[in-house]
């Protein structure tokens, strides 16, 4: 099938009608000349003239052909066959850091493991695979995301655009184009089906093949489970793994705990599970890592918090797992607090508890929203300002972020004013004088904190804040007119503002310093009467939970050995959205939790705070829906059968049919009209000169 | 045409060398400049001849009757004058110019003049016609500055049209030459060869001296240029689309073969033909009119 690459150059078809125009504008344009008789003109007319009008025909017909000929040429003709080339022109293959996982390191495979090294040490990184076999290799400039890599230029947002992203730099090409492409959730390659669509319309070479590693997920299904007891006299936090049957037969890693970037403790996998205890509440160590055997796990890291006030912070978002540096950002709130753009708040679920004062204490994880992350944003509209303060007012806690794309006036006019908090001057670079103190006092009623805070990290720009009477400075960047943390009690509630964006590290790296997810701790630990642990169980009953190799993947079962009286304490699940988790099932002692649908941390509350938490790493039950958004994916791709392909992760991938670009013959054609045309004229010269 | 202007006297003097020669003896009535068949009283002594009864016995040779005992006659070569016919070809391609010279009717009309004013130097009749096919106007032969004047009057005052019938036109002269006269046609030979020499013929056949001046403009000889025309023919308002560039070559090759195909049947008529480029001066054009083959 015959088809155009750069069909934008046929805009240049036009210059087709300039040997037309000549041709006709030239016959129209006669010149009349009296003539004394036309006896001997008449005699040789018909010869001659037929003669000269067949020349200028094919003179005519040769031009145009030759015009034809360089434009289809420059618009990148291209023959379509549905042999089976040996290779493509060129492979690409899209390496992504991993959504919801990483790409698996196929035993024995080096290029495998050149990507698990990748996947290690790239964000993201578009390369070509295959280079090895003597295909042409197209290296896209790496695209990072999160912090420690300010020198980036371009950051992607999600799998759609980094799809995207890859194919415009692709553009249009001639010949056999192979890319393959990682597909983690078939949600997420949603995302990306313009931009597919559009490059197999606009590149006939183009083929794409979709490695389906959420159809792999059975292969890699794995359970990880935290949980938590909460002695008052050793309090421990005890990490659990268990790995799937394919996994741990196939990948026997180690479950590695770091804390504070060093190595605390390694487990082997026994039986398919790994248990390491950790204990709370000795020194500072306030961040830790919990990796998973290399093999066998969609996910990889799960990262966490353990403040001295008795709980845990897991780092997870509803999309993606944060990293190490990245644990300042947004997305490490996302768990503890809710984070949405203030107009997408569900104001309206203020809970009669948290505003009619039933009591409501702990975590707040009873139905209402108690504590709300502002982050910084634009666009926000007045009356979700005056939500917000109406929040504070009936006893909420407002976290206020700030940053560049802040609306300040209406920040000061809608929020901070009302709130009696202060006013939000103008940007001041502060690179100079970045350290930040501290006022302890202030920081103790604020809720329990560690009595060496460390470094409290630096601040490189800040918003100027002028606070009123009765705000409280909490950090401060040189004097207390400097105010980078300030907060202020309003009726019932209270509300905390950063002057400085936390959630960038051109402004400050206070979000990534372990002193922000305490004080957010202790933020909303503050707001309980009883100052009780978020996560700890307030309680003197001692219990272990005991995970048990449930027998379908992806589930889990806890046992409430020693529970006693506490065995029938009401026991809730939230998943990660926070909503009602209901396949819980009793059974005796045990708990059993499970199928989940949701990958993510699960909370097991048991009483007023979690107990524990289930993280699903890999769901089983959603790859039901991954099968539905699937199908419904590939329904749009039905015009492109044979060019877009969905392979399994060991599956080899043979290129289907072959494009070969036509230009070169176009050329040859162009210059062989053109010698014919001088061909044509040298002739009818020759014969007119005969004697 | 203003023809004072044209035959100016620097113009008339330049003639005064040339002669109005018959090229062949004319039968005139009159005695001239040009040899008459006829012997007859001049001086010009021409043959003896044997005498037979009824000879006019004053011609009798007493001298040689006396030295031979033989009796003949002296016979002298007569001298005659002639009429000069003067045919000009006045159809509408003559008003042809081709540039921006003088129209071919013109210089055919000024070489006329200059003809009848030798002539009637030599005591010679003119007689001047013209006509596209049938003679719009005849002048009989005269000799005498009236009739002279009137010659002239109509040659100023000619102007070209009708279509080309060079058959009717010599053919209604040919009746109307009186024998012993000179004729000079004047045209542009635009017609099938076959139909000129039909009517050439028949003057021809009344023996007279005949000459046939093909007057052509430039725009004839080289023909055009240009790539794109439309020939509009002057005659009949045909027209015709060409490529003169590329018609030129074969044109030339058919104007070379009409005009030597002219020549040919000329010369076996014993009838001078002439071919003449407007461009060319008058004098050398005259020059070439009567110099002797």
């Amino acid at each position: 099938m015959f088809s155009l690459l750069s069909p934008i150059s046929l805009w240049f078809a036009a210059a087709l009608a300039v040997p037309l125009m000549i041709h006709f504008l030239g016959r129209q344009r006669l010149n009349r000349q009296p003539f004394p008789s036309l006896l001997l003109v008449r005699e040789r007319f018909s010869k001659s003239m037929h003669r000269h009008r067949l020349k200028n025909l094919l003179l005519l017909i040769l031009r145009t052909l030759l015009i034809l000929c360089l434009l289809l040429a420059l618009s990148n003709p291209a023959i379509e066959s549905r042999q089976a080339a040996a290779k493509p022109d060129l492979s690409l293959a899209l390496i992504h850091n991993g959504i919801y996982g990483r790409l698996r390191a196929d035993a024995g495979n080096a290029a495998g493991s050149e990507t698990a090294d990748l996947l290690r040490t790239q964000w993201l990184r578009v390369r070509a695979l295959d280079s090895g076999e003597g295909v042409a290799t197209q290296v896209i400039p790496v695209i990072a995301d999160g912090p420690g890599v300010q020198e980036a230029s371009e950051r992607f947002g999600d799998y759609g655009e980094a799809v995207g992203r890859l194919l415009a730099a692709l553009g249009s090409r001639p010949g056999t184009v192979q890319v393959r492409l990682p597909v983690f959730a078939w949600q997420d390659a949603d995302k990306a089906k313009g931009a597919l669509l559009r490059a197999l319309k606009e590149n006939t070479g183009l083929q794409i093949v979709l490695t389906d590693y959420a159809a792999a997920a059975e292969k890699v299904n794995a359970f990880a489970g935290l949980r938590t007891t909460p002695s008052p006299e050793a309090p421990t936090v005890t990490l659990l793994a268990r790995l799937g049957a394919a996994a741990a037969e196939s990948a026997p890693g180690k479950v590695q705990v770091f804390l504070n970037g060093r190595l605390f403790q390694e487990a082997a996998p026994e039986g398919g599970r790994a248990e390491v205890t950790l204990p709370l509440g000795e020194g500072p160590r306030t961040v830790g890592r919990f990796t998973l055997p290399n093999d066998g796990f969609a996910v990889r890291d799960l990262h966490f918090c353990l403040p001295e006030t008795g709980g845990l912070m897991l780092a997870h978002s509803g999309s993606a797992l944060a990293s190490l540096p990245s644990l300042g950002r947004e997305s490490y709130y996302r768990r503890i607090v809710h984070v949405a753009s203030a107009k997408d708040i569900p104001w309206s679920g203020l809970s009669a508890s948290a505003a009619g004062g039933t009591g409501a204490k702990g975590n707040g994880n009873h139905g209402a929203l108690r504590l709300v992350y502002l982050s910084a944003e634009r666009g926000s509209q007045p009356e979700a300002y005056a939500r917000a303060v109406e929040f504070v007012k009936r006893g909420g806690r407002l976290i206020i972020g700030v940053g560049r794309d802040s609306d300040i006036p209406l920040l000061n006019r809608f929020l901070l004013q009302p709130l009696r908090l202060g006013r939000l001057g103008n940007v001041v670079d502060a690179s100079s004088n970045a350290a930040v103190s501290a006022d302890r006092q202030a920081l103790a009623r604020l809720g329990r904190l560690p009595a060496d805070l460390g470094s409290l990290g630096t601040v490189r720009k800040r918003f100027a804040f002028s606070p009123d009477s009765g705000a409280e400075v909490l950090l401060a960047q040189g004097g207390p007119g400097e105010a980078v943390l300030a907060v202020r009690d309003f009726h019932r509630g209270q509300a905390l503002l950063w002057t400085t964006d936390i959630d960038d590290l051109d402004w400050s790296d206070i979000g990534v310093n372990p002193l922000t997810p305490l004080l957010h701790q202790a933020f909303q630990e503050g707001g309980s009467g009883d100052r009780a642990g978020n996560l700890a169980v307030a309680s003197d009953s001692v219990y272990t939970t005991v995970l048990e190799p449930a027998a379908g993947a992806g589930d889990a079962s806890f046992g409430m050995a020693g529970s006693g009286s506490r065995a029938d304490a009401a026991v809730e699940v939230r998943d990660p959205e926070g909503r009602p988790f209901t396949k819980v099932r009793m059974d005796g002692n045990r708990l059993r939790i499970g199928p989940f649908d949701k990958l993510g941390i699960h909370r097991i509350i048991s009483g007023k705070d979690t107990a524990a938490f289930a993280v699903n790493l890999a769901p089983q039950a959603g790859i039901d829906a991954q099968e539905e958004a699937k199908e419904s994916f590939l329904e749009d791709f039905k015009p492109y059968h044979g060019r877009l392909m969905v392979a399994g992760p060991d599956d080899p991938v043979t290129v289907q049919g072959s494009v070969r670009s036509l230009w070169p013959a176009l050329f040859l054609a162009a210059i062989l009209l053109l010698l014919l045309e001088g061909l044509i004229s040298a002739t009818f010269s020759l014969r007119r000169n005969r004697p | 045409m203003d023809l004072n202007s044209v035959l100016s006297p620097a113009y008339l003097s330049s003639l005064k060398g040339l002669a109005l020669k018959a090229r062949m003896v004319l039968e005139g009535t009159m005695a001239g400049r040009h040899l008459s068949p006829f012997h007859g009283f001049s001086s010009e002594f021409s043959q003896y001849k044997g005498y037979v009864p009824g000879d006019d016995i004053k011609f009798l040779d007493w001298k040689v009757y006396g030295r031979n005992d033989q009796l003949v006659t002296r016979q002298y070569r007569d001298e005659t004058n002639a009429s000069v016919y003067l045919v000009l070809d006045s159809s509408e391609s003559m008003g042809y110019a081709g540039g921006d010279g003088v129209t071919k009717l013109e210089y055919a009309t000024v070489l006329a003049a200059s003809l009848a004013l030798m002539a009637f130097g030599q005591r010679d009749a003119v007689s001047v016609a013209h006509g596209a096919g049938e003679p719009a106007s005849f002048l009989p032969p005269r000799n005498s500055a009236a009739h002279l004047r009137q010659a002239l009057q109509i040659l100023e005052s000619l102007k070209p049209g009708g279509v080309t019938n060079l058959e009717t036109l010599f053919g209604r002269m040919a009746a109307r030459l009186k024998s012993g006269s000179m004729t000079f046609l004047f045209t542009d030979l635009w017609q099938d060869p076959k139909a000129i020499l039909t009517g050439l013929k028949e003057i021809r056949y009344k023996n007279q001296s005949a000459t046939l001046v093909q007057v052509l403009a430039p725009g004839e000889i080289a023909f055009l240029d240009g790539t794109n025309l439309e020939l509009v023919d002057m005659e009949t308002k045909e027209t015709v689309k060409i490529s003169a560039r590329h018609l030129k070559p074969q044109y030339l090759e058919t104007l070379a073969a009409h005009t030597e195909s002219l020549r040919s049947e000329c010369f076996n008529l014993n009838v001078k033909f002439l071919r003449v480029e407007t461009t060319l001066p008058y004098f050398q054009a005259m020059r070439q009119l009567l110099q002797r083959p």
